[in-house]
């Protein structure tokens, strides 16, 4: 063989025909997620100085530089700090400590609005809640943006085909969710217009998203759990656990926290999706959503079972710290958690302030109905939705019960932000729970 | 440039390209349609997965519409573009390699041309050879594969892909030669 036909062979090796074309929606899904995504202006275009003298140029851009960081850093001074994503993602950020923006709702408050969806809203979802839009999908695959004033729908009927089981999570102009049809699939949060679908497989996705670092992670029951760019959905790893995953994950540190039906428990670094300590076993059943706080994971395990039990671990290695249990050994959840109490969840439907010294509840709150959701924390009060048909809020110190509003079908977890609660619940309804008079409590914890 | 020596494209209006910079997403969405097939084509010789060619393809063009307000030479379009999406197709096949050792591929990974889908048409020994040379493209390393696909599918010339890589003329010159030996050693590897 010449060199020549060498290279021709290389050639024909290499390349593509040219008969082959970009898939057919791709142009689409391109022009959504530009339209999801903002330009990079930078400061300054300095092409717009042309009429200067060069050194005069550099001189007045470097001023204007100076002056724009000043501003910034002015303007970032007197705003209150809120963490960009709190209501972005299910229990209130990738930590899953319960903990959300608020302010919650002040006095003894009542359904400001009221509005019926297609399908169910399950336990395990919960509506997200960003620049005065509240969105939600249910498990007929509907999918709406409401406004948080009126509850009005802002988009046209938008459907994504399968159930969405899990909550979403919204990032970068895109509300994201996961399928029963195992697809992640991004809406832009202009008009709920797709902008990617990505398949992990084909196994029910039914576990909270969990977004951070641009990135979502995504779980399904066939044991897959994968990171995608949150912005084009692509691929940057994908692993198996082995055995279903019906919960999410906590992330913290650069590593997700997430159990596995059957019992065991997994630390997996977020970036590459390597291991990062063996798995530990927290025994038979399901794990549920982890929360991890103060250098330590804590994570309810023995769903699908009759017993079950809060296991505090290390985040470093998984050792197991303490454990803690009802009298009855019921099942419980990582409710919410600060630096001092671990609120627990129950299915005997209370609600135990344990404190993390002691492992002692310091108070009991009781309600008529179990607590399979997690709950929400904003300053001075706890937020439960229980099976009773009833959001409480408990006065987070003492445990007193402050208010109870009931709502048609069993509600979510609560979306707590801007004076207002928001749930779905599992006859379809989504509720604005808020003071008439429009007084909230004030954030922060 | 973007459209190489078989193909081309219209040159981007200056226009189209203002209004793009100056965040109209319908001008911008006019300017990639009509280069939309020419990206993929080349991400799916540098990637060799047509899942992973429209993941980098839509990274790319997100990234490009990020960056476009900083785009100084606007005649310099479509070789910035091209630029970007070699940048993005070497991050995703990099992500793959660090993949590897995982327990499921990343979704796409066969899709690979099936034998014979270019239409070589020759003889046996030829159709066999190419076959043992896109194997062997495919072990090599991500910046070796999308210098190739310049050199060889795009057939741009050297000027153009130092440009598109980022790299004086001479080191490109060097580049490709050692790029050529990788393939050599790689389809040795391949016959054994």
């Amino acid at each position: 063989m010449t060199i020549n036909d060498r290279d021709a062979l290389v050639r024909l090796a290499i390349s593509v025909p040219e008969t082959a074309v970009a898939p057919a929606d791709l142009a689409d899904s391109i022009a959504v997620a530009i339209r999801a995504t903002k330009q990079n202006r930078g400061l300054l275009r300095l092409g717009r100085l042309g009429w200067l003298p060069r050194p005069n140029r550099s001189f007045v851009a470097l001023a204007l530089l100076l002056l724009a960081a000043l501003v910034a850093f002015a303007i970032a001074l007197s705003r209150p700090r809120l963490p960009a994503h709190l209501l972005s993602e299910y229990h209130g950020g990738p930590d899953r400590t319960g903990i959300m923006v608020g302010p919650g709702p002040a006095g003894v408050p009542k359904i400001a609005w009221d509005v019926s969806r297609p399908g169910a809203l399950p336990f395990t979802t919960m509506p997200l809640v960003q620049d005065g839009r509240v969105y939600v999908a249910d498990a007929s695959g509907a999918i709406a943006a409401l406004d948080a004033a009126t509850g009005t729908n802002l988009w046209p009927s938008r459907s994504v085909g399968a159930p969405v089981r899990g909550t979403p999570a919204l990032a970068d102009g895109l509300f994201i969710v996961g399928t029963d049809a195992g697809d992640v699939v991004a809406l832009s949060t202009m008009d709920g217009a797709q902008a990617w679908d990505k398949s992990l497989g084909g196994a029910p996705i039914s576990a909270s998203l969990l977004l951070a670092d641009g990135r979502i992670f995504a779980a399904s029951e066939d044991g897959t759990l994968a990171a995608l760019d949150a912005v084009s959905g692509a691929i940057a790893w994908k692993i198996s656990l082995g055995a279903p995953v019906l919960h999410g994950a906590a992330l913290s540190g650069g590593v997700l926290y997430v159990g596995a039906t059957g019992g065991r428990f997994f630390a997996i670094d977020a970036d590459t999706g390597h291991q990062r300590w063996n798995p530990v076993e927290l025994g038979p059943g399901g794990v549920g959503t982890p929360a991890v706080a103060n250098g330590a994971i804590y994570v309810g395990s023995g769903l699908l079972t009759n017993t079950g039990a809060i296991h505090v671990l290390s985040v470093g290695d998984g050792t197991a710290q303490w454990s803690w249990e009802t009298p009855d050994q019921r099942l419980v959840h990582p409710g919410a958690v600060t630096d001092r109490i671990l609120y627990v969840v129950s299915d005997d439907g209370n609600v135990y302030a344990v404190d993390l010294a002691t492992h002692v509840p310091r108070w009991t709150g009781m309600t008529h109905g179990a607590l399979g959701t997690l709950a929400s924390l904003v300053g001075n009060a706890l937020y439960v939705s229980s099976a009773d048909r009833t959001v409480y809020a408990f006065d987070a110190t003492s445990g007193a019960n402050l208010w109870g509003v009931p709502v048609i079908g069993v509600p979510t977890m609560g979306a707590v932000v801007d004076g207002s609660v928001f749930v779905g619940t599992a006859l379809g309804h989504v509720y604005a729970i808020r003071d008439p008079a429009g007084e909230s409590t004030p954030a922060g914890s | 440039m973007i459209a190489g020596a078989r193909t081309s494209t219209a040159p981007a209006s200056e226009l189209l390209l203002g209004r793009a910079a100056g965040g109209d997403a319908a001008a911008f969405d006019a300017l990639i349609r009509p280069r939309l097939d020419k990206l993929f084509r080349m991400a799916m010789a540098i990637t060799r997965s047509e899942a992973d060619a429209r993941d980098a393809v839509q990274e790319a063009c997100v990234a490009a519409w990020r960056q476009l307000p900083r785009l100084r030479e606007q005649d310099r379009f479509d070789s910035w573009l091209a630029q970007i999406l070699v940048n993005a197709c070497r991050a995703h096949l990099r992500r793959q390699r660090r993949a590897e050792v995982r327990e499921i591929a990343v979704d796409g990974s066969d899709d690979a041309p099936a034998a014979g889908g270019f239409g070589t048409g020759g003889h046996g020994e030829q159709i066999a050879e190419v076959e043992a040379i896109r194997r062997a493209f495919e072990r090599l390393d991500p910046d070796v594969r999308a210098l190739l696909v310049l050199h060889y599918q795009e057939e741009q010339p050297l000027a153009e892909i130092a440009r598109t890589l980022g790299a004086p003329v001479g080191t490109i010159k060097w580049r490709l030669s050692n790029a050529r030996k990788a393939l050599d050693r790689a389809l040795k590897v391949e016959r054994r």
